[in-house]
């Protein structure tokens, strides 16, 4: 082989001017590069890990400090504080509209901490402003938002009060639970990603990962026994509770638009290809990629077989095609989904 | 909090906001695939070391300026980009431990690129097509499309054993076939002094 044409093919493909042809070319041939077998020992890759991240951090042009510690059964206490000032848990983004009538604003309540020594800070500019939180949350208020929060949180617990609408990114300490107080609505983080928006009358609280609370504020409002006792829910992903201001009722049900859950463990399908797969495991594929649950009315397709690409269909696309194949119909109750199919399998 | 349970996207969000954790744990995920694919292709654990190193320092400087959909595919890239250049400079520095005069290197004619694309096209299709059908097929979804064995082994009706089989079998035979195109950069008699490479955004 000619070396200097190869060397020439190399260059152009790293400086990104060579043809299509060649770049496939390389890309396979870039496949098919290596010995594939490889002597590398267990032990001797748990040395290589921890050696060359040390190298990294050296060489990294900002120092990182962390050692490699592979599990952190107990989060040692520097690397808490070290967590709460990196800010952690993304996306608590919160948006209100003013409830009507006889609810209370959060505004008199702000009022009232601040007389209490709370800290308060508003946006009167018409673009969003950051704010730093002791705790190394960050909140980002939207124009026209009020928050009052606490120069030091107490130590159980951390609370803001929010006017308005505003985007948290909420440090992690599950020590120390994050309350947003609006209106007559307690949103307590107890996981990790969700939405808060509001119609008129309405909060709605949507869960993206981990839980979230969402509850009465038993100090804004009074609660009887049995609503004590059954006050507010615990959404999930993919759920979505409405609160409505003025019937005080709390009503589940799945969000809008299901997106597949981030996977913690990997393993979960990526890809819903089907040759003739009995329902039952296409469906608990579904069940597992968006963590709700569906149920069939009875048992009589759940051994029918589906053959199909559902991979690029949003989730309820999905179910409409899996409707269409056993002629059967999907409804929501609640947080779940419910099958119900009219016959047992169409002979093929 | 266990950043072993965040989804990639979440890391990748805390990475742009300098979160050292989230580093650590993209680092913990990805470090030993990139560094086997490179001892591999380039048989040399200190230069893979390098490579290595050298992808995640860069990912670390960019951090707060990254756009990286896929974590995954972004170092994988990152990693290719700088085993193709280490090869690159294997060549000139092979040619020059050749003595190759300017002869020889009149001789070889970067004009014969196109040449040199045939002929690598014909022998990869070539290799290709001495294997079985059904491991042909196997090894374009896995190595060319970028199949999991998973999805292979669903596509085709196999067991994920067989699957992999199937792979390890077909790159032995190609390995076999395109020695003269795949063993052209083994830097059998480079001495390791090499200047890392940053790679750019792929």
């Amino acid at each position: 082989m000619n070396q200097e044409a190869f060397r020439q093919l190399l260059k152009r493909y790293l400086d990104n001017s060579c043809t299509d042809e060649e770049r496939q070319i390389i890309d396979q041939w870039y496949e098919l590069l290596g010995n594939g077998n490889m002597s590398l020992s267990l032990s001797e890759l748990n040395e290589v890990e921890s050696r060359l991240w040390n190298k990294i951090k050296s060489a990294s042009a900002e120092k990182i400090t962390l050692p490699i510690v592979r599990t952190e059964k107990r989060f040692p206490w520097k690397y808490a504080v070290a967590a709460s000032f990196l800010g952690l848990v993304l996306l608590a983004s919160i948006f209100w509209m003013q409830g009507t009538g006889k609810v209370q604003a959060t505004d008199t309540l702000i009022a009232a901490k601040v007389t209490e020594g709370f800290l308060e800070q508003s946006n009167t500019s018409n673009t969003p402003k950051s704010l730093a939180l002791e705790d190394g949350s960050t909140v980002i208020m939207y124009p026209g938002s009020k928050l009052a929060f606490p120069k030091q949180f107490a130590i159980g617990k951390r609370e803001v009060y929010l006017e308005g609408e505003a985007f948290f990114s909420i440090s992690k300490n599950p020590n120390r639970p994050f309350f947003v107080y609006k209106n007559n609505i307690v949103t307590q983080v107890l996981g990790t990603s969700f939405d808060i928006r509001g119609k008129n009358g309405q909060v709605e609280v949507a869960v993206k990962t981990g839980k979230v609370a969402v509850y009465e504020n038993k100090e804004q409002i009074k609660l009887n026994d049995v609503q004590k006792k059954s006050n507010g829910v615990i959404i999930t992903p993919n759920q979505k509770v409405t609160y409505y201001l003025q019937e005080r009722h709390f009503v589940t049900t799945i969000v809008d638009q299901p997106i597949p859950v981030p996977d913690e463990s990997k393993n979960r399908e990526t890809h819903f290809i089907y040759n003739e797969t009995p329902l039952y495991k296409v469906l608990s594929d579904l069940e597992g990629t968006y963590e709700l649950e569906i149920v069939l009315e009875n048992d009589r397709i759940k051994n029918c077989l589906f053959t199909g690409d559902l991979t690029e269909q949003n989730l309820f696309n999905k179910l409409e095609g899996i409707c269409l194949v056993f002629d059967a119909t999907y409804e929501i109750k609640g947080t779940k989904i419910l099958l119900k199919a009219a016959k047992d399998c169409l002979e093929k | 909090m266990n950043y072993a349970l965040l989804a990639d996207d979440v890391l990748l969000r805390l990475l742009r906001i300098s979160d050292e954790f989230a580093y650590k744990e993209i680092y913990l995920r990805h470090w030993r695939k990139l560094y086997c694919s490179a001892v591999s292709k380039i048989n040399s654990k200190e230069v893979a070391e390098d490579i290595v190193q050298s992808v995640f320092t860069d990912l670390w400087d960019r951090r707060e300026r990254h756009n990286i959909d896929s974590i995954g595919g972004y170092l994988e890239t990152a990693v290719k980009y700088q085993v193709i250049n280490y090869i690159k400079l294997a060549i000139s520095r092979r040619a020059q431990f050749a003595g190759f005069n300017e002869l020889q290197k009149a001789e070889e004619n970067p004009a014969d690129l196109p040449l040199l694309v045939r002929e690598l096209h014909t022998a990869i299709d070539k290799a290709i097509s001495q294997l079985p059908t059904k491991t042909q097929a196997i090894f374009r979804l896995s190595r060319f499309e970028k199949q999991s064995n998973k999805d292979i082994s669903r596509t085709m009706e196999l067991s994920e054993k067989a699957v992999e089989y199937h792979i390890t079998q077909s790159l032995k035979s190609l390995r076999f076939f395109l020695k003269n195109f795949i063993l052209v950069a083994l830097p059998l008699l480079m001495s390791y002094n090499f200047h890392v490479w940053s790679a750019g955004t792929p």
